[in-house]
């Protein structure tokens, strides 16, 4: 149902969606002095000093600290939760979340749906595609090309670069064929690297590991992280601090939470961005969820979004918003629900498919006995072994990049509480000062290590709609059908070989065990694992280079819409091993320069 | 310990379950919530058990640790009724969170509504040992500054419990 156009008022451009993707496109059209209206489901609090502490209070109150603690769910615009995922059963949906999940496996990631997107609980890993990703197929006969290069997204990638604010040295950066241009540097200075982070790469560093399969050896090579987070600027570069006050948040503080909440907002989020937007020219409305897009079906052009408002003064009935031009940046689940909601962008039947996602593969040990190491202090992680990103192998199998965790084993197994529990916990509980001691000693010296297999495209991991699961305003809530290709499987015991002879090499006790019942539990050749998700979230509405393949174009628009754009990672049609939103973020800005190219034709 | 004051006892028992003193506990600024919620959640004369068996373990002047230990292990720890309160208390200074309680507990001795897992409160989460134990902070509360994370984890070389205490140097007497 199509509902009263809501001011009369038609924009240049409406966008759906304020996380990172929608506030990129936002300030650059208000900057060019387009007239924008930002239609986002979620609420505003993040935006004011207090809003955003009344999250930080959330998170420090919340028994399970996981990424979406610190933002409350709206029953109107509801979001997934890592804590409702569930072993599935042949042909029983685990539904007592937002997603409906088919399976065979669970779908391990969550999104946040509040103003300011999924930025706000995201680690601000930022690293580049390697050139390699862009051809995946002709490279390696594996997944799909992309219709543009690396080098024809670099200057995008600056742009992002600069807009989120990222910490880096270009000479750390420079690996499996990725380049910069020439007397480029980073907006900060690299962000110092862990105790752990030296402490491995000082016993590591040209360690050459045996990789099943592959004839020579690997050698180990270790890269500090490029990241989204404040540290030393370099000169005429100014740091964006908390959006509620400048003067906080200059520098990363080591407060160690950056998943699910930077305390300071020292490290990047979108409000950061939307704060920069030109007001005159850009209308932010929450609280407003998009239901349709309204489609001429003669012309094929988008004539509206339908939406629906809620909270106070909230409008009785459905609201449409008009535009020359519109952009869905939903977050690639959401955009691709939408899509399939309104039955749009169906000539090549690929809305909602080739979902994909990093598949974390933990690893984890203690440090030698009397060796503390300093687990839980700093960013989440600071220093990634690249070698694994990129090569021959990934004919056979996904490559994988592999961050130095710096939180213990909190990732693996809910440390520190799960040790402290363990020593209360026997039927002869560890108490006093030998408690401290105890605690002290195991959990000082835990680490891990996050092996990220990339996923490969699969028309059979996809979102779909039913019209039996609805939420609480009657939008569909997400469908999702997922597992994992052999291609992913195979390079599991791959990365057990490996984290087993870098915890030999440096006297690490092998901690690792992969418990059964664990409803993210795989196999391999009767080798069993369990994976995380890491909120990669990939491929629902590729780009291609033709419309019976792809959604959009390279221009970032859809091929069955002419005034309709799509913004988001669900526009990557294959993942590449680095975590993608920077390279989404570059993508954004070229599409914004692709609008305002039609808008002034 | 003659006092009979039940918070002076839970702080003497929370001390030797801990392993911090009772002004580390103070400092925390935390007793006195503690205190509330055992109390809003476990009946008084069960509580009165516990600060029973606490000042029996405590009896005498200047008792050592060890010897103490030895005690609420056997008044405290070997009792079905008292044990698991115990082990809730350690929980509380340590994560800030209040466990529920075993379901055999509170069938027999009675279960309140408020007896679910939770954390106690924001201020709680704050200033929870476990950090304070393992070297660290809590996550989201009390940074250690820019790079701090790149030095060595502190009592690298010296934790706590290796330090020998400091010995006074007998004063010389003037000739
Ligand atoms: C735990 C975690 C850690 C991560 N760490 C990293 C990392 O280190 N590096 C990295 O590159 N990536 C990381 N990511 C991924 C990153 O967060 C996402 O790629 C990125 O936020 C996607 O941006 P987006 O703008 O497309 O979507 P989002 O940020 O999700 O924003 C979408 C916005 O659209 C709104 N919206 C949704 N539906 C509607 C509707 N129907 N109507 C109106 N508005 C709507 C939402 O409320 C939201 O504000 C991480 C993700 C997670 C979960
Ligand atoms: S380490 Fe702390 S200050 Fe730095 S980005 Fe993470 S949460 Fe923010």
């Amino acid at each position: 149902m199509e509902g009263k156009n809501d001011s009369g008022k038609t924009y240049d451009v409406v966008i759906v969606g304020a996380g990172i993707a929608g506030a990129i496109l936002a300030k650059v059209l208000g900057n060019a002095k387009k007239h924008v209206l930002i239609l986002e489901a979620g609420r505003s609090t993040s935006f004011t000093v207090e809003g955003y502490r009344s999250f930080l209070e959330t998170f420090y109150r919340a028994s399970a600290k996981v990424p979406n603690s610190p933002y409350p769910n709206d029953p109107s615009a509801p979001q997934p939760d890592v804590l409702n995922i569930g072993r599935i059963e042949p042909g029983v949906p685990s539904a007592s979340g937002y997603f409906v999940q088919r399976g065979p496996l669970p779908f391990a990631s969550d999104y946040a749906r509040t103003r300011g997107g999924t930025t706000l609980h995201w680690l601000g890993t930022c690293l580049r595609m390697t050139p390699n990703d862009f051809h995946m197929k002709s490279r390696y006969g594996q997944g799909e090309n992309w219709p543009i290069t690396y080098d024809e997204l670099r200057p995008y990638y600056e742009q992002a670069e600069l807009e989120i604010g990222v910490s880096a040295d270009v000479d750390d950066q420079r690996f499996h064929g990725i380049t910069f241009g020439k007397n480029y540097h980073y907006p900060m200075r690299r962000i110092p690297q862990s105790y752990l982070d030296h402490y491995l790469a000082s016993r590591l560093e040209d360690f050459a590991v045996n990789m099943p399969g592959q004839a020579e050896r690997i050698k180990l090579h270790f890269s500090s992280i490029p990241q989204g987070r404040n540290s030393i600027p370099n000169a005429g570069y100014r740091p964006v601090g908390h959006t509620g006050d400048n003067n906080i948040g200059q520098r990363c503080e080591g407060n160690s939470s950056c998943v699910p909440i930077c305390p300071v907002q020292a490290k990047y989020n979108a409000l950061k961005t939307l704060k920069k937007v030109d007001p005159d020219y850009v209308e932010i409305r929450s609280q407003a969820v998009a239901s349709k897009i309204e489609i001429d079906p003669d012309s094929g052009r988008v004539t509206g979004i339908t939406y629906n408002t809620y909270g106070a003064g909230a409008a009785p009935g459905p609201l449409t918003a008009r535009g020359k031009i519109y952009v869905i940046a939903a977050h690639s689940i959401e955009t691709a629900k939408l899509l399939l909601a309104s039955q749009a962008c169906r000539t090549s039947g690929e809305v909602g498919r080739n979902l994909m996602d990093h598949i974390e593969i933990i690893v984890w040990a203690l440090a030698p006995e009397g060796d503390p190491i300093g687990a839980f202090r700093g960013p989440g992680a600071t220093t990634n072994i690249n070698s694994f990103r990129d090569g021959a192998f990934r004919a056979r199998h996904s490559g994988f990049n592999v961050p130095i965790g710096n939180w213990g084993w909190s990732w693996s197994c809910f440390s520190p509480g799960s040790d402290l529990m363990d020593f209360i916990g026997r039927s002869q509980p560890v108490l006093g000062r030998d408690l401290r001691r105890r605690l002290y000693d195991r959990v000082s010296r835990q680490m891990e290590l996050w092996f990220e297999l990339e996923q490969n495209p699969c028309a059979t991991n996809r979102v779909t709609i039913d019209p039996e699961y609805r939420d609480s305003m009657g939008n569909f809530r997400p469908v999702i059908h997922y597992g994992l290709s052999d291609y992913v499987r195979k390079a599991m015991p791959v990365a057990r070989r490996i984290s087993e002879q870098i915890f030999r090499r440096i006297g690490a006790k092998d901690y690792t065990h992969y418990n059964s019942t664990d409803p993210c539990y795989v196999t391999y050749r009767n080798q069993g694992f369990f994976y995380r998700g890491a909120g990669h979230v990939v491929g629902t509405h590729r780009m291609g280079s033709n419309r019976f393949e792809s959604v959009v174009n390279d221009k970032q628009r859809t091929w069955d819409h002419d005034n309709l754009y799509l913004a988001g990672c669900g526009n990557m049609p294959t993942l590449g091993t680095s975590n993608p939103t920077l390279t989404m973020a570059a993508l954004t800005f070229w599409a914004g320069e692709n609008i305002l190219k039609e808008l002034n034709r | 310990m003659a006092d009979s004051n039940p918070m002076e006892a839970f702080l003497s028992l929370s001390a030797l379950l801990t392993g911090y003193t009772k002004t580390d506990l103070l400092a925390t600024g935390l007793a006195g919530q503690y205190y509330d919620k055992l109390s809003s959640i476990v009946d008084e004369d069960i509580c009165g058990a516990l600060w029973t068996a606490t000042r029996e373990a405590m009896k005498g002047l200047g008792i050592r640790p060890k010897v103490a230990e030895r005690r609420i292990r056997k008044l405290v720890l070997s009792n079905a009724m008292l044990a698991p309160l115990a082990i809730n208390i350690i929980a509380m200074w340590y994560l800030s969170s209040w466990s529920q309680l075993p379901q055999a507990w509170r069938s027999l001795y009675g279960a309140k509504a408020n007896d679910v897992d939770h954390v106690i409160s924001a201020e709680a989460y704050q200033e929870g040992l476990v950090w304070q134990a393992i070297g660290a902070h809590p996550q989201g509360a009390k940074q250690q500054g820019y790079g701090a994370w790149g030095l060595p984890p502190p009592w690298k070389l010296s934790p706590p419990w290796k330090r020998k205490k400091p010995r006074l140097k007998r004063r010389r007497r003037a000739a």
